[in-house]
């Protein structure tokens, strides 16, 4: 059911075709941001980053007109602490998936530039390798991972 | 004079056997109680006694304050953390907005506090911090306070926070991902640590509340 429903999750992908070399190429899939206060200063990002072309590609970072900022970023669980860092790029071969969730690697979602409730979404893009290729996709906001039954109630 | 020895020997063997059963009887009676007084939990990570909770002040978001005292009375679930968390605070409030909601169908809701603590109150003002947790439940408690009372109280409750390196006025910080239990007589019961799973944290909270109506 769930992978019926992630193509129609995948919104726009553009790569810098080359054609006649082998390249990366970035499928983003299942986009999300959680649902947060009024008052957050920062949100959460999460997506599945596959790259379905026939080179290694590196996802470098990515920006959005909804966000002052944003940087990739890893929650570490260290002995029941919670540490944040920096990830300086994501390194997908090909045919490999990196998978985006609560708890794990995340986008960072900095300043907020305007209002995202419930069911709201905004276009991120991702930079990927020199920054000359990009990869978009529109973010929906959601209270929880999908297929989530807290989801409602 | 044999026999009347003898008969004498009786009494005391019968009264060594009916001291050693009651005495058998009692342990086992004692050790029911013990059950019945902790009774089982699954999610809990407890400690072997409660632990005393050191004395500390710390500003509620409507500026009330929040000291020791507070968590007399019922039992208080207590969880640090910041705004600028987007990842693990958002899940562990959501996780705490379902459990309390798990409470409150089953009539336990003015029994338990839920306590949201910021570990950065530098960045965390009041309005802010209020607004943040109130979006989770209105009945969730903000609060924040100095470094010194904020660690009087994670060293108290068996947690403890960091400040991160700072790039520019960005700077993250590290903190236990665990959420404290204190009992109505503002003792450290125990923590229930990630993964957090609302259900069973909600069923163990009810299994306590109700061992000590």
């Amino acid at each position: 059911m769930l992978r019926h429903l992630l193509p129609l999750l995948v919104l726009a992908v553009s790569v810098l075709s080359g054609a006649a070399h082998a390249e990366g190429r970035l499928v983003i899939e299942n986009a999300w941001i959680r649902a947060a206060p009024p008052a957050a200063p920062m949100r959460a990002g999460y997506a599945t980053l596959r790259n379905v072309g026939d080179a290694p590609l590196l996802v470098r970072g990515a920006r959005s007109d909804a966000f002052g900022d944003i940087t990739l970023h890893a929650t570490q669980m260290d002995d029941g602490i919670a540490r944040m860092r920096e990830l300086e790029e994501i390194k997908l071969a090909p045919g490999e998936q990196a998978v985006l969730e609560p708890g794990g690697k995340h986008l960072m979602l900095m300043r907020p530039l305007r209002e995202l409730n419930l069911a709201e979404t905004a276009t991120i893009v991702f930079e990927i390798g020199g920054g000359t290729s990009t990869a978009t996709a529109d973010f929906i906001v959601r209270e929880a991972a999908e297929a989530d039954p807290t989801d409602h109630h | 004079m044999n026999t009347r020895h003898n008969s004498g020997r009786t009494l005391p063997t019968a009264l060594i056997l009916i001291a050693a059963f009651a005495a058998g009887l009692g342990l086992w009676l004692l050790s029911q109680q013990f059950t019945n007084r902790e009774p089982a939990t699954t999610a809990l990570t407890r400690y072997p006694t409660p632990r005393a909770i050191a004395t500390f002040q710390l500003a509620r978001s409507d500026t009330k304050p929040f000291t020791q005292a507070d968590l007399q009375g019922q039992w208080s679930l207590v969880f640090f953390g910041f705004t600028n968390c987007p990842d693990i605070c958002p899940n562990t409030l959501g996780v705490l907005k379902q459990v309390r909601a798990q409470l409150v169908q089953s009539g336990a809701g003015d029994r338990i506090r839920v306590y949201f603590i910021s570990v950065d109150p530098q960045r965390d003002q009041p309005d802010t911090l209020g607004r943040y947790a109130a979006y989770y439940d209105p009945a969730f408690i903000a609060a924040t306070g100095s470094d010194e009372e904020l660690t009087r109280l994670t060293r108290s409750l068996g947690v403890m926070y960091t400040r991160g390196p700072a790039s520019g006025d960005q700077y993250t910080v590290d903190h236990s991902a665990s959420i404290a239990l204190v009992d109505p007589q503002a003792r450290l019961v125990g923590l229930f640590r990630p993964p957090l799973e609302a259900a069973t944290i909600g069923t163990d909270l009810l299994t306590l509340i109700n061992s000590r109506q």
